[in-house]
């Protein structure tokens, strides 16, 4: 019986108003249900922001940890040596390539700074973030508090996947800086139930009836699918975290795409993401203080 | 480190910067202190828990420290915590302020 052939071809650059266009071209590998042989042509690739880069990674781990993969399935690398050294850190290529066959580019294990990290756990998503975070602060200017609350920030949504998603591979982490522009971004991605099945586990939101509706209700404070473990504080106190410094919150999952922060916009798109992705931009020239937001929110210290 | 349990024995220190570092993230971590604390105060030992050194934490980590905790522990004066730095207390008036929301339903 011949082995059918699965293709994916990314091309340009993919910021996170494009994520849309990558889940597009991703989509028949992300409703790969059989083994097939897979290519996935990176060549004509200028760009990936760590959202999409999460996302490659997360979709690439799905297909080997179902064995989906048949033998011959391949990476093509990119032309553009940037992206190639860049690229060359992501675990996908190693993941779909194997081991015994030849990577399409250079791999380098002394890098050091894997801008993607897989977590599943409650144990591991904590050592994830952290080592992620650290990483970043090392090669931007930012202060502690932005560090740490950036940290935190992090953790909460590394949380929700762990505690919320059930995601057939965990998640995975991404982060970059880009220093000149003075501007980090970090992601986190899961191929779970996504946003909408999550919250209506919880009786009093069993009326959602759209993807855009529930995003915007768990960015409110105190909503949680599972309220008598979880507080629903990590959503909400991310997006009052982009806000203050004037950065961009966005959360794409089922067919719900929101961004909040210094962009405000909803949309239901056509194609169906199976999961749930969310990402932070935010500025370095802007403080990230996580105290200073909710002493804002919620009143100063008491003076006894 | 000021304790009104500093006359009562035994008792149990829980220095959490030094155990966890200067950012306290994690509901599992935080559950596991929480967990520690009331199973030695419910066993009688005062626990002073001190917040000293510590810069942030996540609201998950405080909701478990602050809003979960056994409250009839803290009003018997068996667990303390101390040295909580005054820009903790938003976070901890937000993590409190959500039980107290989910109980009123």
């Amino acid at each position: 019986m011949a082995v059918e052939e699965v293709r994916a071809e990314l091309s340009g650059g993919y910021p996170i108003e494009q994520m849309d266009r990558l889940v597009r071209q991703l989509q028949n590998l992300i409703e790969m249900d059989s083994p097939a042989r897979v290519t996935i042509d990176l060549a004509r690739l200028a760009h990936v922001c760590p959202a999409a880069l999460a996302l490659l990674t997360a979709v690439a781990v799905r297909l080997v940890e179902e064995g989906l993969l048949e033998e011959g399935s391949t990476v093509d690398g990119p032309r553009s040596p940037l992206t190639a050294r860049y690229l060359m850190r992501m675990d996908f290529v190693r993941l779909i390539t194997r081991e015994e066959q030849e990577e399409p580019f250079e791999r380098r294990d002394d890098v050091g700074f894997r801008p993607a990290r897989m977590f599943s756990g409650a144990d591991d998503y904590h050592r994830v973030c952290a080592d992620m975070v650290a990483a970043l602060g090392e090669r931007m200017p930012a202060d502690r508090h932005s560090i740490a609350s950036l940290r935190i920030a992090l953790d909460e949504i590394a949380e929700n996947v762990v505690h919320h998603a059930a995601s057939p591979i965990g998640g995975v982490a991404a982060a970059q800086g880009y220093p000149k522009k003075r501007k980090f971004e970090i992601a986190i991605v899961d191929l779970g139930v996504g946003i909408q099945a999550s919250l209506k586990q919880n009786p009093a939101y069993a009326d959602v009836s759209s993807d855009v509706d529930a995003i915007r209700l768990a960015l409110k404070k105190y909503v949680s699918a599972t309220p008598e473990r979880n507080g629903g504080t990590g959503l909400f106190v991310a997006n009052l975290l982009m806000e203050a410094n004037g950065g961009t919150l966005a959360i794409r999952s089922g067919h719900g795409a929101v961004f909040s922060g210094v962009e405000e916009f909803a949309f239901e798109r056509e194609i169906y993401f199976p999961g749930t992705m969310v990402a932070l931009r935010a500025r370095t020239d802007n403080p990230l203080d996580i105290n200073e937001i909710l002493t804002r929110e919620f009143g100063p210290p008491d003076d006894s | 480190m000021r304790s009104l349990l500093a006359n009562s024995a035994p008792q149990m220190t829980v220095d959490l910067a030094a155990e966890l570092g200067s950012v306290l993230t994690s509901r599992s971590i935080g559950q596991q202190v929480r967990e520690r604390i009331t199973s030695a105060a419910a066993a009688g030992e005062g626990v002073v828990v001190s917040f000293a050194g510590v810069e942030a934490m996540s609201p998950s980590f405080a909701d478990e420290i602050f809003a979960k905790v056994d409250d009839s522990l803290v009003q018997q004066g068996l667990i303390e915590f101390v040295d909580v730095d005054p820009t903790l207390e938003a976070i901890i008036r937000f993590v409190r302020a959500g039980r107290t929301s989910q109980a009123a339903g």
